[in-house]
């Protein structure tokens, strides 16, 4: 489309959301093999004395191909009277929802989809993901899936408050909730360093909506893999591949919130954006074997006498300092 | 080459396993999931992502039945391994990484194996062989499995249960007479008799018809008759679509009417110990009653070791593995499963020293602390009540920690010269306690706090089993 | 402006419908099974009424979420209108503070 330039970000053509998404299913398929070769090495057998044999970390490297390999030939098994349609809906959701927050998060200086509220886009869509997995855990009418389902809920309504107030930060302080604007506002100045408090808010929502780490007891080993435990084939493939996309769009959306989006020496705005992103995921994919699960009937008191006071200070502190430069 | 075979190729060096631990074989259990590591796969959790079920030891028949149904709940392809002897391990990886990719043998499974179950206990598969994977299947092929009794078909069925199994349906009452006295606490007033005998009879019809079914013990049909009588008086049949009843109500802690679901945990259950089954009532996730029962002890396994003391303290660590993997600190489980293999293979300095630092890192963990301080916690007057050993004082954060700083291992030390299994009076103490136990807690915490016992079934002498 | 978006989401359910079919293609036909319950026969469906022992914490969520909807709005507009804006917002944000700190000393936030 070529639209005029807004807030130094350039609209791209419609057609380019297909290397949008390619691109997420790489930074996926990045962060799958990440985890994967973190587990090798923390699995690596005793007798091999750490990694001397073929096994090591780097046997992890080919666990993300082998694994879909594995799931796109295994069947597909559905458990008696499951509720099929809300299963799959759950299931394809979390890939889907993925999509959908990156197409607000611009490259360096090109976005697809330059929404004057694309702060709420994304909060929208983080805001869906309840639906899939507790829809995911809903529908195969299996005990332990429900369980898992409804653990997740319990989990947003500790951590999605919080997040929001995290993403109003920056909109403060950028005066804008167009993602564009927020980057472009933060000239010589991270807002990850001068709103410290939301950015850590922001990564830990991020962990809590890909279901990761900390928050990964709907998908717990306790109830069977939750969540995922009636899952396989195709069905278990979207799910997991879906957990990792979301990770990557939840690093790659505090790029331009937190992290100053494409600015950087050297090298062009849209490698910064992309090697922040990679770097952040790569810290949250390995968050994931160093930290135990956070069970939700104690996050929930963290949740809303900790994070959320927090997250309102550190809005009234942002405000005050807009209000003062004004 | 076809994409499938393809395809095959790459799974096939990635197989997810099931592993089936018989009560007994804990030597066995943990060497196969070692190989199964070591060769780049991995252990799950859940049927749905298995493509090997690894079935430890001979499992008695009780075992077997429910081996049979987990079977039944591979997606395939499918491998199934029974594992005796810890010499075969490799050759039994091996054959089932080729079977894994060979692509006619899974064809065949999917075209033969029954495509819907039964709910009410029949399965596909009447007796295993280890080396004989295909052979149940060509047998099967002629038998009509399918699922018969949906839907109105089921008065029907019932009703000639009743005419022609008369002797075995009066087994059937019986059982379901004592389920109802076991269960004082739980009595729901609509469970009336003459539906359950329905279903029973129905029950009892569906394996006359299996004909080869050996369940010469009283305990499959004591699971079957759980089934049968417990839960099926709601409604009529159209209040059981596919063959299950819809969940029942039953009154929660406040009083009000809640839907009580029923969970099995146990046996074919990962982080759990062997041969347990227990069976809790969840409204939500929260446990209100359970009953408990052990699978009968086989033979068991020579697990043969000539240093017991190690063995011991492997398994105690194996246990701290358990909870931390429960508590979702994976590379905390995972060096807790270093330490127990280094302890297996006798390297005991190495151990000892990974055994400190884990200690360490376990101690200072705030966020482990914080998550799990408080679960499961069993203070004094509950331990003396159920007669229950000292060590077990506090939640499964001491419980984790007294595994690890050896003062566990040192109890079970003095008592027996150079240590050796769990005492049976504790461990039978345990299991009889455990409903009371688990009564009030949620799933997560019933979890932790049945790994934080460091409970050994085996220990649990036979005739202390059924009491 | 829509364009770009809604190609993304005719990019990913077509994503997603390719991986259904080609699994299709590749693995066959669905089975039908019974869900796990470790070798054990389901009682009853898990499709019920689940008892959620959260239920207080929704309804605060609930209130606090209705706020979000002023916030956003807010947000862009405070550092022009100034102090008052931020005044008026946070004794708001405050009440409702006030009544999360009741709820939890009530227990809400606690589960059993």
């Amino acid at each position: 489309m070529g639209e005029p330039m807004v807030s130094g970000v350039t609209t791209v053509a419609a057609g380019w959301a297909v290397f949008a998404a390619v691109l997420l299913g790489l930074l996926a398929l990045f962060a799958a093999a990440l985890d994967g070769v973190a587990t090798a090495r923390a699995e690596r057998s005793v007798a091999a004395g750490g990694g001397g044999r073929p096994g090591g970390g780097r046997r992890g490297l080919a666990v993300p191909l082998l694994e879909a390999a594995r799931l796109l030939r295994q069947c597909r098994r559905v458990p008696v009277a499951s509720d099929v349609l809300l299963w799959r809906v759950g299931v394809a959701g979390l890939p889907v929802l993925a999509l959908l927050m990156v197409a607000v998060v611009p490259l360096g200086r090109w976005t697809l989809f330059d929404l004057p509220v694309g702060v709420v886009w994304f909060n929208a869509m983080d805001v869906a993901v309840w639906a899939a997995v507790w829809l995911a855990g809903w529908g195969p009418n299996s005990a332990h899936s429900l369980v898992g389902g409804y653990r997740f809920l319990a989990y947003g309504l500790a951590y999605e408050l919080p997040l929001m107030f995290a993403l109003v930060a920056p909109a403060v302080a950028a005066k804008s909730l167009r993602v564009g604007d927020i980057a472009a506002a933060q000239d010589g100045l991270w807002f990850a360093v001068w709103m410290p408090v939301a950015f850590l808010i922001y990564c830990m929502g991020a962990l809590a909506f890909s279901v990761w780490g900390p928050f990964s007891p709907a998908l717990g080993a306790d109830v069977a893999g939750g969540v995922s435990a009636e899952l396989s084939g195709a069905d278990r493939l979207l799910l997991l591949a879906g957990r990792y996309a979301l990770l990557a769009a939840g690093a790659a959306f505090a790029v331009p919130l937190f992290l100053g989006g494409g600015a950087g020496p050297l090298l062009p705005a849209w490698a910064w954006s992309l090697l922040k992103t990679v770097v952040l995921l790569a810290v949250l994919v390995l968050l994931r074997r160093r930290l135990p699960a956070v069970r939700p009937d104690r996050f929930m008191e963290v949740g809303w006498l900790i994070l959320l006071p927090a997250a309102l200070l550190q809005d009234l502190v942002i405000a005050l300092v807009a209000i003062g430069r004004q | 080459m076809g994409v499938n075979q393809l395809l095959a190729r790459y799974a096939a060096r990635r197989a997810h396993v099931l592993v089936v631990e018989v009560p007994g074989c804990w030597t066995l259990r943990v060497a196969a999931e070692r190989g199964v590591t070591d060769r780049g796969w991995q252990v799950t959790g859940t049927p749905a992502d298995a493509d090997a079920l690894l079935v430890c030891g001979s499992p008695g028949a009780d075992l077997i039945e429910l081996v049979d149904r987990v079977w039944d709940q591979l997606p395939g392809p499918r491998v199934r391994i029974e594992l005796e002897d810890i010499a075969n391990l490799d050759e039994a990886l091996e054959s089932a990484a080729a079977q894994l990719a060979d692509i006619d043998r899974h064809r065949n499974d999917a075209l033969t194996r029954q495509t819907s179950p039964d709910p009410t206990g029949g399965h596909e598969t009447d007796e295993h062989r280890a080396d004989e994977g295909m052979d149940h299947h060509a047998r099967h092929e002629g038998m009509d499995h399918h699922a018969r009794h949906e839907g109105m078909d089921h008065a029907d069925t019932s009703h000639a249960g009743h005419a022609g199994h008369a002797g075995m349906h009066h087994a059937g009452m019986d059982h379901s007479g004592q389920e109802i006295m076991d269960r004082g606490e739980h009595s729901s007033p609509d469970h009336s008799a003459p539906q359950a005998m329905d279903r029973s009879g129905h029950e009892v019809m569906d394996r006359s018809g299996h004909q080869a079914m050996s369940h010469g013990s009283d305990e499959g049909m004591d699971h079957t008759s759980h089934e049968g009588m417990d839960h099926s008086g709601h409604g009529g049949m159209e209040m059981a679509p596919h063959g299950i009843p819809l969940a029942g109500r039953g009154e929660d802690r406040d009083g009000l009417e809640m839907d009580v679901l029923h969970l099995a945990l146990g046996p074919v259950l990962r982080y759990w110990p062997a041969g347990l089954v227990l069976t809790v009532a969840l409204q939500g996730d929260l446990v209100v009653d359970a009953t408990v029962e052990l699978l009968e002890q086989t033979r068991g396994c020579d697990d043969g070791d000539d240093d017991l003391s190690a063995a011991t303290a492997a398994r105690l660590v194996d246990h701290a593995a358990d909870v931390l993997a429960l508590s979702g600190w994976a590379d905390g489980a995972s060096r807790a499963a270093r330490v127990r293999d280094l302890l297996l293979d006798g390297r005991s300095e190495e151990a000892e020293l990974a055994l400190r630092r884990l200690h360490r890192r376990v101690a200072r963990s705030w966020l482990l602390r914080w998550s799990l301080r408080g679960a499961g916690r069993l203070d004094r007057q509950v331990l003396d009540r159920h007669d229950l050993p000292a060590w077990l004082e506090g939640d499964a954060y001491d419980r984790l920690l007294a595994i690890l700083d050896g003062t566990l291992l040192e109890s079970l030390q003095d008592r027996d010269g150079h240590g050796a299994a769990q005492p049976a009076g504790a461990a039978t103490a345990m299991v009889r306690a455990l409903p009371r136990l688990v009564s009030g807690l949620d799933l997560a915490e019933v979890r932790l706090l049945v790994a934080s016992l460091a409970l050994d079934t085996a220990a649990v002498p036979a005739e202390a089993r059924h009491g | 402006m829509y364009q770009g978006v809604l190609v993304m989401l005719a990019t990913a359910v077509s994503a997603v419908a390719v991986v259904w079919l080609v699994h299709r293609w590749v693995a066959g036909p669905a089975l039908q099974v019974l869900p796990f319950q470790s070798g054990l026969l389901p009682q009853e469906h898990a499709l019920s009424r689940y008892h959620v022992r959260w239920y207080l914490a929704t309804l605060l969520f609930l209130a606090f979420d209705v706020e979000m909807l002023f916030m956003y709005p807010w947000a862009v507009v405070v550092a022009d209108l100034g102090a008052s804006a931020v005044l008026e917002m946070f004794l708001f944000l405050g009440a409702l503070l006030v009544a999360v700190v009741w709820a939890w000393r009530e227990g809400a936030l606690r589960w059993v």
